[in-house]
């Protein structure tokens, strides 16, 4: 269905009710006006203030997610961002009306590098996102995160993608896969000068940008031939060995939090449709540090409810920070605090009132259900619609070298002890990282069976008939594409 | 810190309201995390630490009011990060 509209405008939309999406907005802003400058205050500082608590929890990617925490990371906390940078006192927000209005710009930064070195610009950003991109470089300057940010913007290319990519020949280049002789310059972790220099190449098409430019999926394969021709080591087996750490999965990179130490998101990563990204599900606080889900079918659970309301939120062209990053105080009394069901209360209300309908928030979410599905179905399709698409690189899942096990090795070993007890944890560095990442892979492997269950999947990750009809969708085409895995 | 205190750190907007990075207290025999938020409220009344607000994290996990610290723990208030 293809729906043409005129310029947008607040009531462009022609809700049916506009006193119950008036009413609905206003509840909402209520709540954001109490409580996000208590919380996470993301109306003043945008999205660069989770850099600080992604240092602090072990989550920053740096060094293409070896390291989650940085003695230099303070260089690009938010109030560098706002001292420095960020426009104060003007209106901001990426969309007319917007409560919560967090997206932040940077007006008048020079541009240092690149074609347009000497302009000054405005930039839109930094988020989140971008920043992280930046550290799995193993760069930690704020301007630079404002230029890359800027070009990035320009050329059309994705901040995550990008860096990742680049974080990945990086490591390439340090572990010695890749040399000068194939770069053409120093491609090592913090090199800033090569980092942008590389950008404009990729969109250039022009030297090393060019192998760059080609993501991490088919880089994988580019560095395992380059590097099989000069060492005899075969294809395969250099290729197994880069895919521990080439953080890609379904021909995406990687968004940017370490999921380590979170076996819910790492399932968040892992099972998202469009590859791993973390706009379907973010569990990592609630799963590693609220403890809310201890056991494999309470992360089960969320891995089902999540994307489902997430997921429709994208749908009907909502935002869901106001929703998911400002805690309503009345959720506190709910069953499932992290749900915040009190302004999710708010949003059923807000659809109702624009399209006329009596939705509950079960009606929603079977609708959003039916949209996963179909989305899973065409991944199944087109190849991407198994288990095997889901399972993640060894670097989502655990240290995947010994040197990053023991950048927390008492960490590890208290985590050790903790689930085998002293006697089961080995003496050496070497043998406690060997079982670590035995038991972690096979922690994930649970997880793909329990969640396959709870989504109505076979144990090979695909919708089983009934799921598929349950929600309308058994016509022809599906049927026949089903029939293909004897189901 | 000494032998026998515990840090607070402070994080993102408590840093502009408390105008500190971390504070170490000196711990009493038996004193539970409740007590340190209890202190930190006092000390500094423009800090919103009510349940609703944040979760008392000790070494970088949710703790629950009663947990008795140890020295060294580190203390942290964590406003609710779900989104990303």
């Amino acid at each position: 269905i293809v729906v043409r509209s005129g310029l947008s405008k607040a009531d462009g939309n022609n809700a049916v009710d506009k006193q119950k999406v008036r009413q609905a907005g206003s509840k909402l802003r209520d709540v954001i006006t109490e409580v996000d400058s208590k919380q996470l205050h993301l109306a003043a500082w945008g999205t660069t203030i989770l850099a600080e608590y992604m240092n602090r929890y072990h989550l920053l990617p740096i060094k293409n997610y070896r390291y989650g925490q940085d003695e230099k990371a303070p260089k690009i906390f938010a109030g560098v961002f706002l001292e420095k940078y960020l426009s104060k006192g003007i209106p901001d927000g990426c969309y007319y009306g917007c409560n919560l209005a967090c997206a932040k710009s940077a007006e008048n930064v020079e541009l240092t590098w690149g074609p347009y070195a000497g302009r000054r610009v405005n930039v839109d950003g930094p988020e989140y996102e971008t920043i992280g991109a930046v550290t799995s470089m193993g760069i930690f300057d704020p301007h630079f995160i404002l230029e890359y940010n800027w070009y990035c913007d320009e050329y059309g290319i994705d901040t995550i993608s990008t860096g990742v990519t680049i974080s990945f020949f990086m490591e390439c280049f340090e572990r010695g896969y890749i040399t000068t002789e194939d770069t053409g310059c120093d491609l090592s972790f913090g090199n800033a000068e090569t980092a942008g220099k590389l950008l404009h190449d990729i969109v250039n098409a022009r030297g090393f940008g060019k192998i760059i430019g080609q993501g991490v999926a088919r880089g994988k394969q580019w560095v395992a031939e380059k590097h099989s021709s000069r060492s005899g080591v075969s294809e395969e087996a250099l290729l197994a060995e880069l895919e521990k750490f080439g953080m890609e999965l379904k021909g995406l990179e990687f968004s940017m939090y370490i999921t380590k130490e979170s076996l819910a998101q790492q399932g968040g990563y892992g099972f998202a449709l469009k590859g791993p990204q973390h706009d379907e599900t973010w569990l990592i606080f609630i799963d590693q540090v609220n403890k809310e889900l201890p056991t494999l079918e309470d992360k089960a659970d969320a891995l089902k409810w999540f994307p489902l309301i997430r997921s429709w939120f994208n749908a009907t062209g909502l935002c869901k920070l106001p929703w998911i990053d400002v805690r309503n105080p009345l959720a506190a009394d709910t069953d499932e605090p992290s749900k915040n069901l009190p302004t999710l209360d708010y949003y059923v209300d807000y659809f109702n009132g624009t399209t006329g309908s009596s939705h509950t928030l079960e009606d929603i979410l079977t609708d959003s259900e039916r949209l996963y599905i179909l989305q899973k179905l065409i991944n199944l399709r087109q190849g991407k619609g198994t288990r095997d698409s889901d399972r993640i690189p060894l670097r989502a899942m655990v240290p995947v070298y010994q040197d990053e096990y023991d950048s927390r090795a008492e960490y590890y070993e208290e985590l050790l002890e903790e689930q085998l007890g002293a006697d089961g944890v080995p003496a050496a560095p070497e043998e406690r990282h060997k079982l670590l990442v035995e038991n972690r892979i096979e922690a994930y492997e649970k997880l793909c069976d329990i969640v396959y269950e709870k989504k109505g999947f076979t144990k090979d990750g695909i919708p089983k008939r009934e799921t598929v009809g349950r929600l309308s969708l058994l016509d022809e085409q599906a049927a026949k594409l089903l029939g293909e895995y004897n189901l | 810190m000494t032998e026998k205190t515990i840090s607070v750190n402070f994080l993102g907007i408590q840093r502009r309201v408390t105008g500190e990075d971390a504070i170490n207290i000196e711990m009493p025999d038996k004193m539970r995390v409740i007590d340190v938020i209890e202190l930190v409220k006092n000390r500094y009344p423009g800090l919103d630490l009510d349940k609703g607000a944040v979760i008392t994290t000790v070494n970088q996990e949710k703790a629950s009011a009663d947990r008795v610290l140890k020295a060294g723990d580190i203390i942290s208030f964590l406003p609710y990060i779900s989104g990303g």
